[in-house]
């Protein structure tokens, strides 16, 4: 017993709780499941078969699996000297490039190629620079899309490395420098150094944030989309939407998706749980970084800036073709306008998108507040059977595509009341709230841990109740991280994708992603209405990444972390 | 204002044993010491008497009303946290006046008693201050304020100045023990520190894993102990095992068999039974005087190992021939009774001297 234990009016929330977990993510899961083991009740391994055996299945999950390797690869040759310097090393101007390192976030990468497939065009910018220079054949231009692989591989890139950046930092400073020291002390110094003890500390948060960038890059929608790069998985599984009654395909490949996730998260479960240094080693040294040598400085800020100028270019493209008026084979726009950015609050079709968006947003938010609030609440403050579940539970969509997620409400609702062939709204607001509950389960549950729970035992002692305590004590000291994590979760489900793409049915219910995407296909001003669109986004999560930065401070970064 | 009574209160966590059948009676008016190392259970104790944990057995009665199932905002006690547990959402005075808002008191009233708080602990020039603005003295008589504002039945203070410098520290316990005369509350004051508790206590309770050693007043704990435990964590003491031998030396005086000799102990209610004991005498009860001046009574010998002066006092560390460590205090000393590795003896009144029931946890 205890202040701890549950009254039983919270254990009634703990099983609405339960029951919203069971209903909109252990439910839609277990259908996609059992679709897919079973055919008209009979256990079947045949699609599995069909996955490898037709070659378009085949080619698409090795192209996907190619395309989250390389995407891996490259974001880590980026970020882990970037960490190493940026927490090792001290140099002027360095704040103000952390700061500038994480900017390229403020834009889902799909937005963004729509704007560089005008750069990368056959007569797009790239080339047409090139020819100016002398450096390309006007009769023989290089077709950089090509196929889309290298195209997605570049905007996943550009978008996901500070993801990596971040874990690595982190996972770097976490490492207790005397540990090093102690290594220095026994001879051992730079690469040997780095390999025998530097590495392997800092490894299992290395190996959080590339599972964060590969699982991204395997389950991305919206960029090969735009790019036409049709042969991955997850352009499969969106067509597959269509006929999901008649073909199962589809369930095969979310399985498939499903079954990589879990293997990586058990994978690093075991490489975070058998590995417990932090705990071993705090030591109070604080401060391991050492000035950077003079003569280093300007290299380090040429390579930086060249990072995050590269990181700029499809954001930088997208706001040129928002205002371009022309913009045909010539580098630059030839002239500026603002007819597209209008047209973007006067076209029925992005107007209501606009609208759709806000309404979806902001309910999903509140859906997100009183969930998370309360979820973070027990997981701080009480003591029951079933915790670990409801903390994974909330955390699951965090590793769970939401790709993944969204073809599971689309197949395990459709006939009731929530299909999204009648009206998508409502599976749109959980979808979007599902998604990202974790991070305001998160942003709430670090604010409990930080405030004293005697704090709110000083109230009760002076005969305040539990609500009122809950009222006047607790929600006013975690005010501003549940700011923030509404900041967060609002601008997140404006700019989702892979869930709105697959589950806004109809074109009344678009919401603003979905409706850039129907934009860039069409032909003429299509393109154009679609970056304004993207440039309103963009100004639209950086404004809430300031808001909600302002509100938590450093431990922003926090939340990006795995 | 109430009286306390704890009746046979047990708390366990887990395996563990916190508080183990503790019973207890805390008058009215009274300012009562748990006094114990970490760990004993005296802030599970305290923290069950504010309820914010339910006993596993045992009552908790205020004024011989049962106390089970009451939750902690219906108890009307005052607590003061360790920490302080200020709320930094809210002002100085907004944190006073917390607990007169959750009892409705009409605001000209709950100005007046907001004000009259502070000033008691010369805090009413800050009332406008947020905590963060605020010393941790100064946090400190902010969360007293708070604490005895609403009048309550009685106010619980867990180790309020463990977090305060020494001289805050000296301060504080003046302040509180005249806030307590003033008032006549009922005051249960949890600390580690045996000294708060022996200058400030109208009585005190010794805790040792979970349970209660000895009741008493701060003289009577300090001068009697009634067992190894008390003896040494109250004050400091040197044990000499030995056999309590049967019948008596004088009125006043039992024998005691020790591997340095028979010593004279005094006999008081508290002696063990014959058999196996342990003597008790304090560092500041044994003189260190040259070997030609040594008088009859306790006479051990020994050579001086090492001599700490400390100013107000001077420590003897003298070792018996068996290589046993002997402490001897001298008070005032104005110059030294002896040099290292000078064969010295040790002498005290066998009034000073207890005999203790044997030291069953650690043989020492």
């Amino acid at each position: 017993m205890g202040s701890k234990s549950l009254t039983s009016a919270s254990a009634i929330f703990l099983v609405l709780l339960f029951g919203v977990f069971a209903v909109f993510l252990v439910y839609p899961v277990g259908y996609v499941l059992e679709s897919a083991f079973y055919r008209e009740g009979v256990f079947t391994l045949e699609f599995f078969r069909l996955m490898f055996t037709n070659p378009v299945h085949r080619e698409a999950i090795i192209n996907s699996t190619m395309l989250a390797i390389t995407v891996t690869a490259v974001t880590t040759i980026i970020a882990l000297p970037i960490s190493f310097v940026m927490v090792r090393r001290d140099f002027p101007g360095k704040s103000l490039l952390n700061g500038l390192l994480l900017v390229p976030m403020v834009m889902p990468p799909f937005v963004g190629a729509v704007g560089m497939q005008q750069l990368l065009a056959k007569f797009g910018s790239v080339n047409l620079l090139l020819i100016k220079f002398g450096l390309m054949s006007p009769r023989d231009p290089f077709d950089w899309l090509g196929t889309g692989f290298w195209a997605v591989v570049l905007l996943s890139v550009l978008h996901l490395y500070p993801i990596m950046y971040l874990n690595v930092a982190a996972a770097l400073a976490n490492v207790d420098p005397s540990l090093e020291e102690a290594g220095r002390n026994m001879g051992a110094s730079g690469l040997k150094l780095f390999r025998s003890v530097t590495f392997p500390l800092m490894l299992p948060g290395y190996f959080a944030g590339a599972i964060i960038v590969f699982i991204w890059a395997f389950t991305d929608l919206g960029t090969p989309l735009i790019f036409n790069y049709s042969r991955v998985v997850p352009v499969r599984i969106f067509e597959a939407v269509s006929d999901i009654h008649e073909n199962p395909m589809g369930f095969a490949l979310v399985v498939l998706v499903l079954a990589m996730t879990v293997v990586f998260f058990a994978i690093s479960k075991k490489v975070l749980g058998s590995s417990n240094y932090q705990m071993m080693a705090r030591g109070h040294v604080q401060g391991s970084s050492s000035a950077l040598p003079r003569r280093w400085v300007p290299l380090v800020w040429v390579s930086m800036a060249t990072v995050i100028g590269c990181a700029l270019v499809p954001h930088a493209s997208v706001v040129l073709s928002a205002i371009a008026d022309t913009w045909f084979m010539t580098i630059l726009p030839s002239s500026y306008t603002t007819v597209y950015i209008g047209r973007v609050f006067t076209h029925p079709l992005t107007l209501s998108s606009i609208r759709n968006s806000l309404f979806l947003s902001s309910l999903s938010t509140l859906v997100d507040i009183a969930l998370g609030v309360t979820i973070a609440y027990f997981l701080a403050r009480k003591r029951f059977i079933g915790r670990d579940v409801l903390d994974g539970l909330a955390m699951l969509p965090l590793a769970l595509p939401g790709l993944v997620l969204a073809f599971g409400y689309v197949a395990a609702f459709s006939g009731s009341f929530l299909d999204i062939k009648r009206n998508p709204m409502p599976l749109l607001i959980i979808a979007y709230a599902i998604r990202r509950l974790p991070y305001m389960v998160r942003a709430a549950y670090a604010g409990l841990q930080q405030t004293s729970e005697t704090l709110e035992e000083a109230s009760l002692n002076l005969g305040a109740g539990p609500f009122r305590t809950l009222r006047r004590i607790t929600l006013p000291l975690v005010f501003a991280n549940i700011v923030a994590g509404s900041v967060l979760a609002f601008s997140f489900a404006m700019l989702e994708v892979s869930d709105s793409l697959i589950l806004a049915a109809k074109e009344e219910f678009y919401p603003i992603t979905k409706a850039i995407y129907a934009m860039s296909l069409r032909v003429a001003d299509g393109p154009y209405v679609a970056s304004a669109m993207g440039l309103l986004g963009m100004v639209l999560l950086a404004t809430s990444l300031i808001v909600a930065g302002r509100f938590l401070g450093k431990r922003l970064g926090e939340l990006f972390r795995a | 204002m109430v009286s306390v009574q704890l009746e046979g209160v047990t708390k366990t966590f887990g395996n563990a044993r916190a508080v183990d059948r503790v019973t207890l009676n805390i008058g009215r008016g009274e300012l009562f010491f748990l006094l114990g190392p970490s760990g004993c259970g005296k802030t599970t104790l305290l923290r069950m008497i504010a309820g914010f944990y339910q006993a596993d057995e045992g009552r908790i009665l205020f004024d011989g009303r049962d106390m089970t199932g009451v939750p902690p905002h219906k108890r009307n006690t005052g607590m003061v946290f360790q920490n302080y547990a200020l709320w930094p959402h809210l002002s100085v005075a907004e944190n006073v006046a917390y607990g007169l808002d959750v009892r409705k008191v009409p605001v000209t009233q709950k100005h007046e008693r907001v004000m009259r708080a502070l000033e008691m602990v010369r805090m009413d020039s800050l009332a406008g201050r947020s905590p963060n603005q605020l010393s941790g003295g100064q946090q400190q008589r902010v969360a007293l304020a708070r604490a005895l504002v609403i009048e309550p039945e009685a106010v619980l203070l867990d180790e309020p100045l463990s977090n305060l410098d020494a001289k805050l520290r000296l301060e504080m316990r003046e302040e509180i023990r005249r806030i307590h005369d003033e008032l006549g509350l009922t005051m249960i004051y949890v600390t580690h520190d045996q000294k708060e508790a022996l200058s400030m206590a109208d009585r005190l309770a010794v805790m040792n894993r979970g349970r209660i050693e000895q009741t008493g007043a701060p003289r009577e704990v300090y001068v009697t102990p009634e067992n190894v435990f008390v003896a040494g964590f109250i004050g400091e003491t040197n044990l000499f095992p030995g056999t309590l031998l049967p019948g008596r030396f004088s009125d006043e005086e039992l024998q005691v068999d020790t591997p340095h000799g028979v010593l004279r102990v005094a006999r008081k209610s508290s002696t063990a039974a014959p058999g196996r004991v342990s003597v008790s005498v304090r560092p500041e009860a044994i003189s260190v005087r040259g070997t030609e001046e040594a008088l009859s009574g306790g006479v051990l010998r020994g050579v001086v190992q090492s001599i700490i002066y400390l100013g107000d006092t001077e420590q003897y560390i003298v070792r018996l021939a068996d290589g046993k460590p002997v402490r001897s205090v001298e008070a005032n000393p104005a110059r030294p009774r002896a040099r290292t590795g000078q064969e010295v003896c040790l002498t005290f009144r066998s009034e000073d001297a207890i005999a203790l029931p044997p030291d069953t946890s650690n043989g020492g």
